[in-house]
């Protein structure tokens, strides 16, 4: 396994946790529900936690 | 008697009588049906119904059997009215809201300072509140040109004034309320108690918006009146007497243009005025003295008296009350807690009343308000003869909602939508995108080789995450352009045109004209359909639309179908995806035959419906929409998909000894998935990694082209597929269970029984509809 090898692992494990923790907090906290209608539609409270 | 549904289109009539009972005719008498308006039939729709009619200046459509209900009379001639130069005197400025001269009330009142002050934002649908609140706060909630946009409330603060917050109603068109969001609406005015309201008024619509300040002056609010969209009625010879308007309402009047951010300031500087000194509304007896002799009069202020102590005791405004229990408003009447001596008491005053004036009770209320605001209406208005945007609303009128054309153009405009997405700039747009993906992957590839990366490193990033990921990439542009055509439709006002059409098509199938906006948007997504779906007024007509939405292919789904099709049809790719989508609305019809049939017998509610003017969409709205879109896409496809083709990927390369494994039949996934199979065998879906596909598709449907980007890695391995196997996997596609997000919605909406009962429905619609496709597909000898 070379440097570059070590690196990439370390790029990917960071994307993923990244991405995981994004997942978890936003179903958490009901921050969006993924729709992209974040300004039309209100099931989720994103857009009230936004604007207050 | 002749009846309002006895007119034709062109013919006047002044109504003499509304008849009917309960919540739809109460409706009636708030959008102004009142005995004395003069009613004018514009046309009928293409089917002959409902009926579009012009009432104190704004257009209304309503279902031929409802206005059976309506007794008038016939104008032989109408009158135009007469653009006549008004000379009227100079009226001092009262200076409400505003520490002038006049400045009398609220003086020795004042909030502590400290106090967060909450204000309302209450006006009539489609006034212009949202696009009011954006200016006011810096939001960016999404506003449209149809009644009924906003279908919950929204919070913000005041821009410079931190110690505010504002909250954004859906839109009502009285106290009395008639859908569910309504009820969001005057509970939060009745039950919370803002500090202050800002009442938004459409000025080139006063009459109608009117009535509802004259409910929300008797709550004894402070309040601020914004005339909206007043550079759109000076613009067109209009004009309105500012100070004879506060004069005679005893509240402070702003005209402002909230879409050209005109007057903003001002409107802020007396909203908060007012809510830090409490300053009330000067007045709230607008009853008239000597209209009907008295009568209503007498009897307010008869009531008033009577229930003044419990009315105190249960919290509500006194004039408000009085008006309510006349009307035989049964929450207010129970909150009031009245005995049976004086609830006899107050039966004799009412029918006394009605005797005296000639008028029902519900109809003398909204005649005395409607009286008040025709005179002051007379006195401060001068209206133009008929706005440029009106004139341009009839133009265009005429061939969107014309007999003969309605339909077919409402068919041309979808096909066009359908071509120019599919077929045109979508497509193009994502094969430039494609190829830009596929050179960076092939750089990507050729580095890594370079690099002497191990070869699973290398398999996971470039089979993995750039196949998968990519693959679902690519389709970014086509989303973004059948969201840019959602937008122009739902901006530009057609979209009520398309329910008012529509309706008696819908009737057949046991729904209203309404749930046709529900259903558009759930081309969108069907995460806001189903929140739309607030804006019908009965719960029978929300569970049946919501449980439609599911049928109408979201722009998720819309990467499985440009997938496929491009992979096995690619010459008659856009018709097949159109055929997708006519096939979801036909079984979406049949399905509601059958719900109509099954679960939710009765008829739908009675379709009441304002048609707005037609507006050019606003680019700011349509571009906000547009980057929401590609944003929310993008963080999904680098969470979300990311996260499952990794996943994918790593269960097909690994056995259940942990070891990587070459040949994907050994892999942890087929094992799992191999279990499944059988129940997708007899549809043609027996492979398991298609099986596995599909499974990611609940959590967001976009992660079945990454799945199966990463499990059919190679031409070769796709080329096992049957053109009726992936005809099979797109109908199974289209109809299974809606994605987490949207089962999360019917769960908020409906309950837990329903949501689950959804996702369960639509996979075994999508199982025998598959099963069906497949059989056929067999006997003809295409398997």
């Amino acid at each position: 396994m070379n440097i570059v090898d070590i690196i990439l692992i370390l790029l990917i494990a960071a994307a993923l946790t990244g991405a995981v923790i994004k997942i978890v907090t936003d179903r958490k906290k009901g921050k969006s529900c993924g729709c992209g209608d974040c300004s039309r539609c209100s099931a989720c409270d994103k857009t009230n936690r936004k604007v207050r | 008697m002749p009846l309002l549904k006895d007119m034709r289109p062109g013919e006047s009539a002044r109504v003499t009588k509304v008849n009917g009972t309960g919540a739809l005719r109460q409706h009636f008498l708030d959008m102004g049906m009142i005995p004395g308006t003069e009613v004018t039939v514009v046309k009928l729709a293409p089917m002959g119904d409902p009926m579009e009619l012009r009432l104190h200046g704004y257009e209304l459509t309503l279902r031929v059997a409802d206005a059976g209900e309506i007794e008038v009379s016939r104008i032989s001639e109408k009158k135009e009215p007469i653009r006549a130069k008004v000379t009227r005197s100079k009226t001092d400025h009262p200076g409400l809201g505003e520490g002038g001269r006049f400045h009398a009330k609220g003086d020795g009142d004042p909030l502590p300072d400290g106090t967060v002050m909450r204000f309302a934002l209450v006006g009539n649908q489609n006034s212009g509140k949202t696009t009011l609140f954006n200016r006011l706060t810096g939001a960016r909630q999404h506003v449209g040109n149809f009644p009924g946009v906003t279908v919950d409330r929204k919070d913000g603060a005041i821009k410079g004034y931190p110690d505010t917050i504002i909250t954004d109603l859906p839109g009502i068109y009285s106290m009395s309320p008639y859908s569910s969001e309504e009820i969001v609406s005057r509970s939060f005015v009745l039950d919370e108690k803002p500090h202050a309201v800002i009442n938004i008024v459409d000025s080139t619509n006063i009459e109608r918006n009117m009535y509802l300040t004259m409910q929300l002056l008797e709550m004894d609010i402070p309040m601020v009146v914004a005339l909206n969209m007043m550079d759109e009625l000076t613009s067109n010879g209009g004009g309105i007497d500012i100070n004879i308007m506060e004069q005679r309402l005893g509240v402070p009047v702003v005209p402002i243009s909230a879409a050209k951010n005109e007057g903003v300031d001002e409107l802020v500087e007396h909203a908060v005025h007012i809510a830090h000194y409490r300053e009330r509304p000067v007045e709230q007896d607008f009853c008239g003295k000597n209209i009907n002799g008295g009568a209503v009069h007498r009897c307010i202020h008869g009531i008033r008296h009577l229930i003044e102590d419990h009315a105190e005791k249960a919290g509500i405004p006194l004039r408000f009350a009085a008006s309510k229990v006349i009307e035989g408003d049964e929450l207010v009447i129970s909150a009031l807690g009245l005995d049976e001596n004086e609830r006899d008491a107050i039966e004799h005053i009412v029918l006394q009343m009605e005797k005296e004036s000639g008028l029902d009770r519900s109809a003398a209320i909204a005649d005395m308000r409607y009286r008040f605001i025709m005179e002051l209406c007379g006195a401060a208005v001068t209206k133009p003869t008929e706005s440029r945007e009106h004139l341009r609303s009839r133009r265009i009128d005429k061939l969107l909602t014309g007999k003969f054309t309605a339909v077919p153009m409402f068919i041309l405009i979808m096909g066009l939508i359908s071509w120019l997405t599919f077929g045109v700039i979508g497509a193009w747009l994502q094969d430039l995108l494609a190829s830009g993906i596929d050179r960076l992957t092939a750089l990507v590839d050729e580095a890594l080789t370079d690099a002497e990366v191990n070869d699973v490193l290398h398999g996971l990033i470039v089979d993995g995450i750039f196949t998968g990921v990519g693959s679902v990439l690519s389709f970014l542009p086509v989303i973004i352009t059948l969201f840019f055509f959602l937008s122009m439709l739902e901006d530009s006002g057609y979209i009520a045109r398309v329910a008012f059409f529509m309706d008696k098509m819908l009737r057949r199938i046991g729904l209203s004209g309404r749930s046709i906006v529900p259903m558009l948007i759930g081309f969108g997504c069907s995460v806001p359909a189903v929140m739309s779906t607030r804006t019908l007024s009965s719960e029978r007509d929300r569970r049946m639309t919501i449980l439609l939405t599911p049928f109408m292919s979201c722009t998720a789904k819309m990467p499985i179908y440009s997938f496929f099709v491009e992979a096995f049809f690619p010459d008659i790719g856009w018709l097949i995806i159109i055929g997708l989508y006519l096939l979801g609305i036909i079984l979406g019809l049949l399905a509601a035959v059958l719900y109509k049939g099954v679960l939710f017998r009765g008829e739908p509610v009675p379709f009441v419906m304002e048609l707005p003017n037609y507006r050019l969409p606003g680019a700011g709205n349509v571009v906000r929409l547009m980057w929401e879109k590609a944003k929310d896409f993008l963080q999904r496809a680098f969470s979300v998909i990311l996260v499952a083709t990794v996943l994918i990927w790593f269960l097909k390369n690994f056995d259940l000894h942990m070891t990587l494994t070459a040949d994907p039949e050994k892999s942890i996934l087929a094992a799992i998935a191999g279990i499944f199979s059988p129940v997708m065998q007899p549809i043609g879906l027996g492979d398991w990694r298609i099986l596995v596909s599909l499974i990611t598709g609940f959590m967001a449907k976009e992660s079945v082209v990454s799945s199966f980007g990463v499990l059919f890695p190679d031409s070769a391995s796709m080329a096992a597929l049957t053109s009726l196997t992936v005809v099979c996997m797109l109908v199974f596609s289209l109809l299974y269970t809606p994605c987490v997000a949207a089962i999360a919605a019917i769960k908020r909406e409906l309950g837990v029984k329903w949501a689950a009962a959804v996702a369960v429905w639509q996979c075994a619609v999508a199982w025998l509809a598959a099963l069906l496709v497949h059989a056929i597909g067999m006997m003809i000898g295409a398997g």
